[in-house]
């Protein structure tokens, strides 16, 4: 794995915009960066991450199999009592998930494994950016001799696009897909714009929907905008938040089927950090994490806490249980559910740059992969989408 | 290679290119409410109307929808839409309930081109016909084309089913904002000035 210095298309920003791709550069700060960009080898993205993010996919299942049957792991979850059975019954019923991003800390082979930092495994973004993007810089990239691969051995860990129709065409929808997002996010709502574009590929029809506009009919069944019912909805909006919610309630008679579905909301939970540190302890790509307030934390010299719920970055701090003066903190709105504490392992420093390998799952396998570098140790929205490529 | 063909066409973005609708692959069908309406209607033979309506009656029995008392079952079926079942009961002794066959279906099957009969139902305030296995195959009778997904042979159903209540259609009244209001707490309804609003709510 390499960073390299490389020119940017000289077109790139129109050709961003002849895409679609409209959060590029964000209030004027920088997101898509491409005067650099990661090489890897053929055998770190196959060894060191497809086939990790795999195995780890399979040991989530385990361990849903145990907290949809454990009480304590319900409530040390955070999850609302009421919703249990639903995700449970979420879960028994085989209810198809579409997508999620599992992020590690990955520095090349010579560095050792890579440890899985967390699993965005419910309403992961960035999406439309590595699946077209990134790949069509990479075909413009060799093809103008800007990176050091000829046109026929550059490759990129990336069949996202072709998953996901393939995943829709599997999903036997009946009727339409509603596809839901927040108001006031550019981002999420490209993001429900490439979704929608992969389903209408796979032959669904769709329907573009936000969050706040979803109504419930006198019979309890959620309506969108024209009075249709919403059967199934693609909902780009977390279920912790969504289990908090007025219509919480609803969800489990509503008839509607979600995706991502509920289940997810346990391996979206921070909670499966330690969760599978108990069951798989030891594991090369695992790193030794606890419940806040678990005894054996104190055996680990540095953590990052991590509120169970939390994203971007937001109200994480390093701590350095010997010098707890020198933390490191991102402050923020989250915390309130509690925390968990994971050994601290750097993200490798490449020329001050602390990249971040988040591999995208689509339907359970892996499909592809971003890098998003920082220039602090706390990957946030700052940080910028580069690149990727190897040579095959 | 990881991606094993170029990028299709984009509906996304100033340069989109329009995508035909590429339609769920149909199988060909008739839909009758009775065995009469087949006799008037189908280009098929008397005895393959009845045939087939007593194809479908056999199997009702066993793959509609089952439930523990008959409000249940009214709640997404109607009124005096219900039945007790007569060979099928609950293991406390009393009687599942399950729909009235109010139509059939028969469909070329995918291999040894057999024909397929299974009953259909309807939910309440809903004019479309359901098959066993709730899925919906439209409110037009006669020859009818319907999506391969939903022609297949409905499963023997042996147990209660939870109420749901995806039959009734909507109603005037509506109620909406039911969701949605983390992500405005979150986004900026805090007190705090430290932190910049995200860029998205996803992450």
């Amino acid at each position: 794995m390499k960073r390299l210095k490389i020119t940017p298309r000289h077109d790139w920003q129109q050709t961003a915009a002849n895409h679609g791709f409209t959060f590029h550069t964000p209030d004027n700060e920088e997101y898509w960066r491409e005067n650099i960009c990661y090489e890897f080898t053929e055998r770190e993205i196959e060894d060191d991450l497809e086939d990790p993010a795999e195995e780890i996919e399979a040991m989530c299942f385990d361990i849903i199999n145990d907290v949809i049957a454990s009480e304590e792991a319900l409530e040390k979850l955070q999850i609302p009592k009421q919703h249990w059975d639903y995700i449970a019954w979420t879960w028994q019923q085989k209810h198809k998930n579409i997508y999620g991003r599992m992020d590690f800390s990955y520095g090349g082979a010579e560095q050792g494994a890579a440890k899985f930092l967390e699993y965005n495994a419910d309403t992961p973004t960035s999406l439309y950016e590595t699946a077209i993007f990134q790949w069509i810089w990479l075909e413009q990239a060799a093809e103008r001799g800007l990176i050091p691969a000829r046109p026929s051995e550059a490759d990129q860990f990336n069949s996202l696009h072709e998953r996901l129709i393939d995943a829709y065409s599997r999903f036997e929808i009946e009727g339409m897909l509603h596809l839901a997002c927040a108001k006031d996010s550019d981002e999420d709502f490209v993001t429900i714009e490439y979704m929608e574009e992969c389903a209408k590929q796979a032959g669904l029809k769709t329907h573009k929907i936000f969050m706040e506009d979803i109504a419930i009919s006198e019979n309890k069944t959620f309506l969108d905008g024209e009075q249709r019912e919403i059967n199934t909805l693609f909902k780009l909006y977390p279920w912790e938040w969504m289990f908090r919610e007025e219509f919480a309630e609803h969800v489990y008679d509503s008839g509607c089927t979600f995706i991502e579905p509920a289940w997810k909301a346990i391996l979206s939970n921070k909670g499966l950090l330690p969760l599978l540190w108990e069951k798989f302890e030891g594991h090369p790509n695992l790193l030794p994490a606890f419940f806040d307030g678990d005894a054996k934390a104190s055996s680990l010299n540095k953590v990052v806490k991590k509120p169970i719920f939390s994203r971007e970055g937001w109200n994480i701090s390093i701590i350095d249980q010997k010098k707890p003066d020198e933390t490191i903190h991102r402050d923020g709105p989250y915390g309130e559910e509690g925390f968990i504490l994971q050994e601290y392992h750097p993200l490798p420093n490449m020329d001050g740059a602390y990249p971040m390998c988040g591999v995208w799952m689509v339907a359970s396998q892996a499909a592809g992969m971003l890098v998003r570098e920082d220039a602090n140790l706390i990957t946030t929205d700052d940080a910028c989408f580069t690149p990727h490529f190897f040579k095959s | 290679m990881k991606r094993s063909r170029k990028i299709a066409l984009l509906t996304m973005g100033v340069s989109s290119v329009a995508l035909t609708a590429c339609s769920d692959p149909k199988v060909d069908s008739e839909i009758y409410s009775s065995v009469q309406q087949c006799i008037d209607q189908s280009p098929m033979s008397d005895a393959e109307c009845k045939a087939n309506f007593a194809k479908a009656q056999k199997s009702h029995e066993k793959v509609a929808p089952k439930f523990k008392n008959q409000a249940e079952c009214e709640a997404e079926f109607g009124k005096e839409r219900c039945e007790p079942s007569r060979s099928y009961a609950q293991s406390n002794g009393s009687s599942f309930f399950m729909p009235m066959m109010m139509g059939y279906m028969m469909s070329r099957m995918m291999s040894g081109g057999g024909m397929g009969s299974q009953p259909l139902y309807r939910g309440k305030n809903d004019p479309n016909f359901r098959t066993a296995e709730d899925k919906k195959v439209g409110s037009r009778t006669g020859r009818v084309g319907v999506a391969r997904s939903a022609t297949k042979a409905p499963t023997p159903k042996y147990e209660a089913r939870k109420p749901n209540r995806r039959y009734a259609t909507g109603s005037e009244k509506r109620r909406s904002g039911g969701f949605g209001s983390t992500g405005r707490r979150t986004s900026n309804g805090s007190s705090r000035s430290s932190y910049t609003r995200g860029r998205s709510f996803g992450g």
